[in-house]
């Protein structure tokens, strides 16, 4: 049964049919907003917050084919409300501050996890190259719903995809991130 | 880059999407020709794949929503409607309830007036067509004009109060029958609270009976270890068995 069609039985009264939406969909937007906020305690209330608002306003939702973007919408209302409301701590285990992005980390290499690493060159993005990097690598959103999600047109999202590449690679040479050494690491 | 290639032009070919299959035959030529597009491209796809290194973690969220249980009033009212709306709607019934609003055809003009109903009950009026058949190709004098004008207001007025006194009732009974299935509902709720109550008595008294019994076994145990030269204490698995001196006074 695809959303749609879910999304419609909801709408008749069943409310299994919305869980099985948010079992369907908690982990896409559990990822997208612990790669976006950075922390895990931050991402876990996120996600809750945003089953909550889809779940008030699901009946409004005027085309429910567009669930995908209107879900990764509202995650990310969510997150930019709750960044506005206070400075997010970003890392899980990393003490660096997360501005010095001078600090060569290859002493922390070995200590530090890939996963903590590339969630710390992450956080250093703008965040509006930040948001179109995390849902075109790890959600695997096209770019038309990438633009439909974030209102903007879709040259701008692939104009954002290029620069944020582009400063990552930069943050990955400086601090020696490397295929090789992401292999070696998994 | 110093070609006319563009960066989205670039993107769209990584990732092999919103791209024409001729524009990307024209790319990959391009492409294989221009060291820098060459590296550039080589550049965006490693940063892709080491950002893929980070995989997805599951989520412990368990998330349950259950339904919301609708109150009395959500049960009536109809939910199709903006609120706003049934909200008017409700204003207008109070106001043609309490209100007396009257509505009069007077010099050609139509006049209202409006007061709050009295407190006597209104008297029903039967509804009878007094107006007099009048031929048409009869000369009637101004007088009889006059008098056949009033007799239409009048009827009008009449029919004006039969369709509020209807309305009246219909709104009466439908509060009455409101009052009458809130009362019911709230002896449901109050035999639900008692027996709730009487369970949870119950059970506190099963629990303090329990708890009364296992003290006395305990006082009786007790009582035997006092007069016991020592205890053993019998594990559940294969270790030996351990005794513990008691205090018991020597004779």
């Amino acid at each position: 049964m695809n959303d749609a069609e879910l999304i419609a039985q909801f709408r008749a009264g069943q409310i299994a049919a919305f869980n099985t939406l948010v079992k369907r969909w908690e982990c896409p937007i559990y990822n997208f907003v612990l790669r976006y906020v950075g922390n895990r305690d931050d991402a876990r209330d996120l996600c809750q917050q945003t089953f909550i608002r889809a779940y008030k306003s699901l009946r409004r939702l005027r085309d429910p084919d567009k669930f995908t973007s209107w879900i990764y919408q509202i995650a990310l209302n969510a997150c930019r409300d709750a960044g506005r409301r206070r400075s997010l701590v970003s890392l899980d285990t990393l003490d660096i501050p997360i501005a010095d992005t001078t600090s060569p980390p290859d002493a922390l290499i070995h200590e530090q996890s890939v996963r903590d690493l590339l969630n710390r060159a992450l956080q250093n993005l703008p965040e509006e190259q930040r948001v179109v990097i995390i849902m075109k690598e790890y959600q695997g959103l096209k770019f038309t719903e990438i633009a439909e999600t974030l209102k903007v047109p879709i040259n701008t999202v692939k104009s954002r995809m290029y620069y944020g590449l582009s400063a990552l690679k930069k943050i990955f040479d400086r601090w020696h991130i490397s295929e090789d050494m992401v292999r070696y690491e998994l | 880059m110093n070609c006319d290639i563009t960066r989205e032009q670039l993107i769209a070919y990584l990732y092999d999407e919103d791209i024409r299959p001729e524009a990307r035959e024209r790319l990959k030529t391009h492409i294989e020709t221009c060291p820098s597009c060459s590296q550039t491209l080589a550049e965006l796809g490693s940063t892709s794949r080491i950002l893929n290194a980070w995989g997805d973690e599951k989520p412990d969220l368990d998330l349950v929503f259950v339904q919301e249980r609708q109150t009395l009033w959500q049960n009536l009212l109809p939910t199709q409607y903006p609120k706003t709306w049934v909200g008017a709607a409700i204003a207008a019934i109070l106001i043609f309830t309490f209100l007396n609003i009257e509505f009069a055809i007077r010099d050609g003009a139509i006049h209202t007036a409006i007061g709050l109903r009295s407190s006597d009950p209104p008297e029903q009026t039967a509804i009878t067509d007094t107006t007099e058949a009048t031929s048409l190709d009869t000369p009637i004098t101004l007088g009889e004009f006059i008098v056949h004008q009033q007799n239409l207001i009048d009827y009008t007025n009449r029919l004006v109060h039969a369709s509020q006194n209807q309305q009246r009732d219909e709104i009466n009974n439908t509060f009455i029958r409101l009052v009458g299935e809130l009362e019911t509902q709230r002896q449901q709720d109050l035999l639900r609270i008692d027996r709730g109550l009487q369970i949870l008595y119950n059970t506190q008294e099963n629990r303090y009976g329990h708890i009364l019994t296992q003290m006395d076994s305990v006082k009786k145990e007790l009582f035997f270890y006092d007069n016991a030269a020592e205890v053993l204490i019998v594990p559940e698995d294969n270790r030996p068995y351990r005794t513990i001196p008691t205090r018991r006074k020597t004779p």
